[in-house]
């Protein structure tokens, strides 16, 4: 589920949080600003609890895709590569694992409606924005984001890219959310 | 879907905590591919589990149900008979195995079975 956006039940940016805010207070991870994506997903996840299976696959199988969540909830794949940076710490493709959890939490097992170029759907009812959003709310959760943070600072503590740090100092800005 | 084989690794590497990526490197394997065998994308290799047995150093059972579950994953066997005789039997065999009924293979196994262990 990457790549096409489809139509999917209206998200307020704020429920994201909740869920990401209670997914890692369930797992004595609410004071913990860097989020362990990878040892969630494949330790946790598939190893202790089985509720999904973590897969690799290499770039060739991806058609370049850089990860994919079945619809149905069963698996997660990532691409090698993004699978290796995230476990060595590259912000991008922790962000990549996270965004995939984030199709998982959020969009499987429901009608999934293919998103036509000439609708206008808003952002909150898409996919891929809503997995963006579980993303940065689960790796920068908003409890540690202060209005004199810069890039420099999310991404030594949070573990993301500059781009991701960026975006999100200008979304919670915009909101009035930084403290 | 996990395959057997892939359970059974995932097993192993709960036992010894590691990840894909841990294992893939102590048998010269890429993550992608141990994922493949896992999952019943690729068979696994005819050497695969004894090489899985020796790095992990398995022993008894625990080798014994490896062995199984590498066989239950794979789809197709490899026999290369060196004379014209052995060619002939193997052929045979290839074409009657997927003809014989549940019953008649269990009848197989029994008397290979037995066949194997002296009483």
């Amino acid at each position: 589920m990457s790549g096409q956006d489809f139509v999917v039940p209206a998200l307020s940016w704020d429920q994201i949080a909740q869920t990401t805010d209670s997914i890692r207070e369930q797992f004595g991870l609410g004071a913990q600003p860097y989020f362990p994506i990878m040892e969630f997903i494949e330790k946790v996840l598939d190893q202790r609890m089985s509720v999904v299976t973590f897969e690799v696959a290499d770039k060739h199988e991806m058609a370049n895709a850089e990860g994919y969540t079945d619809p149905n909830g069963e698996f997660i794949i990532l691409r090698d590569d993004v699978y290796y940076g995230a476990y060595a710490g590259d912000g991008r493709s922790r962000f990549t694992a996270a965004h995939e959890l984030g199709h998982l939490a959020l969009h499987t097992r429901m009608p999934l409606a293919r998103a036509r170029p000439e609708q206008s759907v808003p952002p909150f009812c898409l996919s891929e924005p809503q997995a963006n959003q579980f993303a940065a709310e689960l790796l920068m959760p908003r409890c540690f984001m202060m209005r004199t943070d810069t890039a420099a600072v999310v991404i030594a503590r949070h573990g993301v890219s500059y781009e991701a740090a960026t975006n999100r100092l200008n979304f919670l800005s915009r909101k009035g959310l930084l403290k | 879907m996990l395959t057997d084989i892939g359970k059974e690794l995932r097993k192993l590497r709960i036992e010894t905590d590691e990840r894909l990526m841990d294992m893939a490197k102590r048998l010269d394997k890429s993550a992608s591919f141990i994922s493949a065998v896992e999952v019943g994308k690729k068979s696994p290799p005819s050497d695969f589990e004894e090489a899985v047995i020796k790095i992990y150093q398995l022993a008894g059972d625990a080798a014994e149900a490896l062995r199984r579950a590498a066989d239950r994953s794979r789809k197709a066997f490899t026999i290369e008979p060196s004379s014209a005789l052995g060619r002939d039997t193997a052929a045979l065999l290839a074409r009657r195995i997927n003809n014989l009924s549940d019953s008649q293979l269990k009848e197989i196994r029994e008397i290979l079975f037995k066949g194997s262990k002296p009483a």
